[in-house]
Formats: C-alpha cells, sequence, structure tokens
C-alpha cells in the first residue's frame, strides 16, 4: 500500500468535500486532512478498493463537482461505491468527527443490575392464553 | 501414494452441528476423527474491540465468503441467487460470526403441509424434540424468559434474558397497546457468569466474533470438552470426496491437509456436518461410477429444496437519545404476531420480527434502505437521525421449499485445491414477497405505535443468507428424501447428515437451536443402534 502522491492527496481531498461536504456542526470531509491516517487505517482492511481509489483518482478534473461526481457514478457505478464507503469509513474514524457525534466508539459496559425491563408486561402476558397454533 | 488412517467415526466440519456430535459421541467412548476446513480463531483478532469495528465487519470479517476470501473459505457462486450466503469457516463454523438469536421452531412448523398445504411434514412433531431443545440450551448457554404463550410451555432458561434496552421498552409498550405478541429476546449469550465464561458487555459487535466470550460460539462450548475426551480434531483439513465401496457402504474421505498433501481417513461412519451448501456440495463433489448423480443422491434430492429465509428491515428513528449503537447484537425482543398463517394476508405461513440495536455511524451512513441517501449532506442528516436515536426490525419471512431453488456445482469457479465451488439457484417467490411486503407494513406500524418519528425500510435484503437450509432433506419415503428420520442417508446406512440441509421446512425462526437439537437427537440415536448398525461401532 503506497501512500498517494500530493496530487493525489489533493484530488482526494477534494472528492471528499463531494461525497461528505460540510454540514451544520459537522465538517466537510476535504477538511480533515483523511489521507494522513484514516484512510491509510480503512485501506489496510479493504485492500481491494486500493486500486479503485487511483482509478477514481486519475479519472478526476481539476475541480471535483457533484455534477462530476454524478456522472461518474452513472458511468462506474462500482467504483464509485467503493470509494464510497472508503470516504465514509475514514470519516468516521477521525476523532474530531466521533467528538462531534458524541460517539466514543463501541464500549465494554457492565449489564445493568435491575431487570431486563417491562417486567410487569412479561408477567401479565404470562398469565395470559396460549397463543400457538395447535399442529395435531 | 495418499497417506491413509482410520477411526471409528469420521465428522465433516467443526461448527454448530459437527461440534454437538463430536462431543456427544467422544461422551461414549467412541473414537472419533473431525475434519475442519478451516481452523481456530483467537478472540484477540475480532475486530468488535477495535476503532475499526465497522470496517473490518464490511471486509476481512464479512459474513459472506466471496467478500471475505479468507484461505479457509470456498467461493460460492452466486449471480443466479435473490440472496448471498452468509457462513464461516473454522472451527466453531457460522456461530463464530452468528448473531445468537436462540430459538425453538413453533409446533406448526412441523407439519406445514397438513396444516397449510405446501411443503412437506416432518416425521416428528415437536414434543419429539423438545428434551433435545432444553439439553443443547445448557450446553450453548442461553438467556431468555419461560412462559411465552407462543410456545408450548417449557423449562426455565439457564440464565435470565438480557435487558431490552430503551428501544425495546418502547417497542415492548406499543405491542401491548396494539395487542400484538413480544417477547424478550431469547439469545445463546450469557446474562451472568456461566460455565466459565464472562456476562456480555454489549459491546453490539456479536457479528464479527466475541471477544468476550459471552456469545455461546460452539469453539468455547463444546470443542475444549471434545478435545479433552480425545476427539481428533484436524484443521485446514479440506475435505473433497466421500469414499463408498461396492458393497454401498461409505468407507471414508479424501482430504487435502493443511499441507496441501492428499490424505485419506477410513471410518465406520461417516457424518456430515458441512452445512447445508457444503454438504450438498460435498455430496454432489463425491459423484462417481454407481453414484453418477452425487453420493446418497438416488433420490435426486441433494442440493435441492434450498430455503434461505428471506429478510426485511425497518428502522425506526426516535426524537430520544437511546444510546442503540450499545446493546447485544442478538435479539432485544422478538414477535411472533405474525408467524402463523392467516390466508386473508395473502399468503401462506409468516415471519419472526426481531429488534436488534442500530450499530454504529458507518452502519447509519451507508444502510440500504428506502431512503438511503447516497452522497453528499443527506449522509450527515441520515447519521444525525440514526446514530444512538433508532432501532432495527429484522423480518425473517418462512421460504416454501422449491425443488428449483437448489445447490450445484459450477462450471466454472473452484476453491483453492481445485474442488468445484458451489452455485446458488435461489429466486425469492411471490409467497415471501407478499409476505415480506406486509410485514414492512406492520413493522413501520409497530414503530409508529412506540413513538417513533419516521421509519425507512429495505424490502428484500440480499446480503442475508445465513440460514441455508433443506438441500438433504429429511423423510420417510426415499423417493422424496434424502435422509430418514434419524439423520441416517437412505442409500448409505454408515452415511449420516446431521446439519441445517436436512430441514424440511425452514419456520420463520432463527434455526441454529433445531440444527442442535437435531445433531443431538441424531446423535443419540446413533449411539443407541450402534451394535446394530450394517457396520457397528
Ligand atoms: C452472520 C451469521 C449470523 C447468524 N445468526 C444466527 C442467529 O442469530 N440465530 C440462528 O439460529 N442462526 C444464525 N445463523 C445461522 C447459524 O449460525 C447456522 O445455521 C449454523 O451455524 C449452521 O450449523 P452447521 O453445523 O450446519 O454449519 P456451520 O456451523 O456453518 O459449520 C460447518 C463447518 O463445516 C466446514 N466444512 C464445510 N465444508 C467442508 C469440507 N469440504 N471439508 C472440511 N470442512 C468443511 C466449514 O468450514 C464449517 O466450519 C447465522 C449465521 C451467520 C453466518
Ligand atoms: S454484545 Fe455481548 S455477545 Fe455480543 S460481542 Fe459483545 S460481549 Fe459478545
Amino acid at each position: 500500500m503506497t501512500p498517494l502522491t500530493q496530487a493525489q492527496a489533493a484530488r482526494f481531498s477534494a472528492l471528499c468535500s463531494v461525497i461528505l461536504p460540510a454540514s451544520g456542526q459537522m465538517p466537510a470531509a476535504g477538511a480533515l486532512d483523511l489521507a494522513a491516517r484514516e484512510l491509510g487505517m480503512v485501506r489496510k482492511l479493504r485492500p481491494a478498493s486500493e486500486a479503485v481509489l487511483l482509478r477514481l483518482l486519475a479519472r478526476c478534473p481539476e475541480s471535483v463537482t457533484p455534477d462530476w461526481f454524478d456522472d461518474c457514478a452513472r458511468e462506474c457505478p462500482e467504483d464509485c461505491r467503493q470509494v464510497v464507503i472508503l470516504v465514509c469509513a475514514a470519516y468516521y474514524l477521525h476523532p474530531e468527527v466521533r467528538r462531534l457525534l458524541n460517539y466514543p466508539g463501541q464500549q465494554a459496559l457492565t449489564l445493568p443490575r435491575g431487570g431486563f425491563g417491562q417486567e410487569e408486561l412479561v408477567i401479565e402476558m404470562m398469565s395470559g392464553p396460549k397463543r400457538y397454533r395447535p399442529a395435531d | 501414494m495418499t497417506a491413509r488412517d482410520e477411526s471409528d467415526v469420521l465428522v465433516i466440519g467443526a461448527g454448530l452441528s459437527g461440534a454437538i456430535t463430536s462431543l456427544r459421541l467422544a461422551q461414549a467412548g467412541i473414537r472419533v476423527t473431525c475434519l475442519e476446513q478451516g481452523e481456530w480463531q483467537n478472540p484477540e483478532d475480532y475486530p468488535g474491540d477495535k476503532p475499526t469495528f465497522e470496517v473490518a465487519a464490511m471486509g476481512p470479517w464479512h459474513a459472506n465468503p466471496n467478500v471475505r476470501g479468507n484461505s479457509a473459505d470456498y467461493p460460492v457462486a452466486d449471480d443466479t441467487s435473490d440472496i448471498a450466503p452468509m457462513l464461516f469457516n473454522g472451527v466453531g463454523g457460522s456461530t463464530v460470526l452468528f448473531s445468537a438469536h436462540w430459538m425453538r421452531f413453533l409446533p406448526s412448523d412441523f407439519r406445514v403441509h397438513s396444516l397449510d398445504g405446501v411443503a412437506a411434514d416432518w416425521p416428528f412433531d415437536y414434543g419429539e424434540l423438545a428434551p433435545y431443545y432444553d439439553r443443547v440450551e445448557h450446553d450453548i448457554g442461553v438467556s431468555g424468559i419461560a412462559g411465552d404463550p407462543a410456545y408450548p410451555d417449557r423449562p426455565e432458561y439457564p440464565m435470565p434474558p438480557l435487558p431490552i434496552g430503551d428501544w425495546g421498552e418502547r417497542v415492548a409498550a406499543a405491542h401491548h397497546r396494539l395487542g400484538w405478541h413480544w417477547w424478550p429476546g431469547s439469545n445463546a449469550i450469557t446474562s451472568r457468569p456461566y460455565n466459565g465464561r464472562r456476562p456480555c458487555v454489549q459491546r453490539s459487535t456479536c457479528r464479527g466474533g466475541c471477544n468476550e466470550g459471552a456469545k455461546g460460539t460452539v469453539d468455547r462450548t463444546h470443542w475444549p470438552k471434545a478435545l479433552s475426551l480425545g476427539v481428533d480434531l484436524r484443521t485446514g483439513a479440506r475435505v473433497s470426496r466421500i469414499v463408498v465401496d461396492r458393497n454401498g457402504l461409505a468407507r471414508g474421505v479424501v482430504y487435502h491437509d493443511a499441507g496441501g498433501e492428499e490424505r485419506e481417513v477410513r471410518a465406520k461412519v461417516v457424518i456430515l456436518a458441512a452445512h447445508a451448501i457444503g454438504t450438498a456440495r460435498l455430496l454432489l463433489m463425491s459423484a462417481c461410477p454407481g453414484w453418477q448423480d452425487g453420493v446418497a443422491n438416488r433420490s435426486g434430492r441433494v442440493g435441492r429444496n434450498l430455503m434461505m429465509h428471506p429478510l426485511a428491515r425497518v428502522v425506526g428513528f426516535f426524537d430520544a437519545d437511546l444510546h442503540s449503537w450499545q446493546g447485544h447484537w442478538g435479539q432485544s425482543l422478538y414477535s411472533l404476531e405474525f408467524a402463523e398463517t392467516d390466508r386473508r394476508r395473502g399468503f401462506v405461513r409468516g415471519a419472526k420480527w426481531n429488534l436488534v440495536p442500530s450499530g454504529g455511524p458507518l452502519l447509519a451512513a451507508l444502510y440500504p434502505t428506502d431512503g438511503a441517501p447516497g452522497w453528499g449532506a443527506g449522509i450527515h442528516e441520515r447519521v444525525s437521525r440514526w446514530l444512538g436515536r433508532s432501532a432495527i426490525w429484522g423480518i425473517t419471512a418462512e421460504d416454501i421449499p422449491h425443488p428449483d431453488n437448489r445447490v450445484t456445482l459450477d462450471d466454472a469457479l473452484s476453491d483453492a485445491h481445485g474442488n468445484p465451488a458451489p452455485r446458488l439457484h435461489y429466486r425469492v417467490d411471490d409467497n415471501s414477497r407478499s409476505m415480506l411486503a406486509y410485514m414492512v407494513e406492520r413493522a413501520r406500524e409497530s414503530f409508529l405505535e412506540a413513538g417513533a418519528t419516521g421509519t425507512e425500510a429495505q424490502a428484500l435484503a440480499p446480503d442475508t443468507g445465513w440460514h441455508a437450509l433443506g438441500t438433504c432433506r429429511m423423510g420417510d419415503d426415499s423417493a422424496t428424501s434424502v435422509v430418514d428420520r434419524w439423520n441416517r442417508s437412505h442409500d448409505i446406512p454408515n452415511l449420516y447428515v446431521v446439519d441445517g440441509s436436512t430441514f424440511v421446512t425452514g419456520s420463520s425462526v432463527n434455526p441454529a437451536a433445531t440444527i442442535a437439537a437435531l445433531a443431538l437427537r441424531a446423535t443419540e440415536r446413533l449411539l443407541d443402534q450402534r451394535r446394530n448398525q450394517r457396520v457397528p461401532i
């Protein structure tokens, strides 16, 4: 897995901002320098996407616009789908994005000590009639 | 020259059914060899406790062997199937990745033809399987609560149920108001310390393997005991054919060992536990003079009647912070309100609903429902509606078995040892499509009654072939079934099939509990009859 060249990184960042532009408090994916760390983590887990990404970056014009990406997705939907996955995967790994979403990742918790929830309703159902279909 | 050795019983596959059978035989003092094409998994490798979990679950830990592409996997040609195959090859089999929903069949599931005039009846009833359900629940470690009125009476579960979650409480109350069935989820997941296993930590990453050992996977629950009793479990051992002798008896199998060398093991009894796709493939692959259409296939039924449980999903969005990325990715609760036939609905049989938490931000961004944004600012909106604020109904339809839905061998694709890959031919029929369309609307009602502000649906989820069943149907008639009521081949008296391929019908509920109970029942019978067989053991 070779790091992106400077030119590729610039195009990648432009592409990122089309796929995930800024919205509300959420930053554009292109503003986060995902190529520096998160993209590498994702590429390691999706090695088959490597060639797809490089192919798409090679097609990118000087200025990547949503219209261009729309056209591209019509011409090569699978390549674009793979790149959307790469960008989203890298974006939602970024610590700033997780902080803004209030998402700490999947955590190990201690099971609550109380009941399982809605116990009274369960007890009521238990005392009701059987409802399975007789099979004899 | 092919290296050769011998055993009393040879089991193919170290997954759910293979583990149960091997352990029970070993407990009875039988010499068992089990051949498994995959390897042991190291729980430290499971992605659940790593920040990249969601990405890993879409790649190296994907349940689809074609996406995962591990060296232990065989490819499955699936471009002729509406549903992609999902399974795992390794010690523990598909339980390594399974979601651990642990459900018994309903009594009516054994009598589908008599009750509804479709498919066929099982050769025995619920009552006959019930004691085996009871036993396997203790071995696997199941949490839940007895008393569900949708079932006959049953003993208490080994552990109390896991919490149903904030989302579960809302939906449960809604079903109460609607007068619809619901019940706290029964899961092969520990809710307290159990047989040396820690309780679940609710990380919601069950589909990538359980780092904590809380999920009842047979590499933990069965294999250590089986090994201590002397079972010879050989990993990296891919079976390429079953050898049948001139007397019409299974003589053993030929396999490639981890070093790629071809070997033969001979045995008095051969037991297939290689999953409904793998078992049908192996029987077809073993075709030889005298068995041109595949071993044990005089009925022509091997590979046919494939069932896949077509699945729909409905997401409910709540205006509240429910932290719904946490929680067991087993079932919080289930509903059997629509599991039985009601012909006024326009289809026969029914569906099981299971409520699950809603995953992390990547799933929220990419999940392909009818409201999926694709790319652009819509993804942010989707994630902010979804993450921690939603729950998902998974809706599993009972599909009626059709002979044309089947596993065959592919002409072009093969595994690393040159064995032909299985090809899936599976079309979702009109009955299943009508059923899922109906269920999606009811599930939207369920969420809206629970206070959801909106819903999104996926009417047929193609990446959900977790429950392949039926490819070596059981029955009393050797012309229409592959094995008898005791899982023994009609054609070859010392060949057994104990996995999910023997299912006559698939029910709407998840199959693992029934596969497990069936494997135990078949093994008990084999032990009982061991001296009276054509080849005694
Ligand atoms: C992602 C996922 C989620 C699921 N969730 C649930 C759930 O919540 N509840 C439920 O009830 N069920 C669930 N299932 C289904 C359940 O796990 C399977 O039905 C069950 O494990 C099948 O048991 P089996 O013994 O037939 O096959 P498996 O457990 O798949 O084991 C078969 C074994 O045979 C081996 N094998 C195959 N061919 C060969 C060969 N030629 N040589 C050597 N070895 C071979 C394989 O490598 C494999 O290890 C799920 C499955 C998946 C994949
Ligand atoms: S949620 Fe529980 S069972 Fe699932 S992976 Fe986490 S600890 Fe294991």
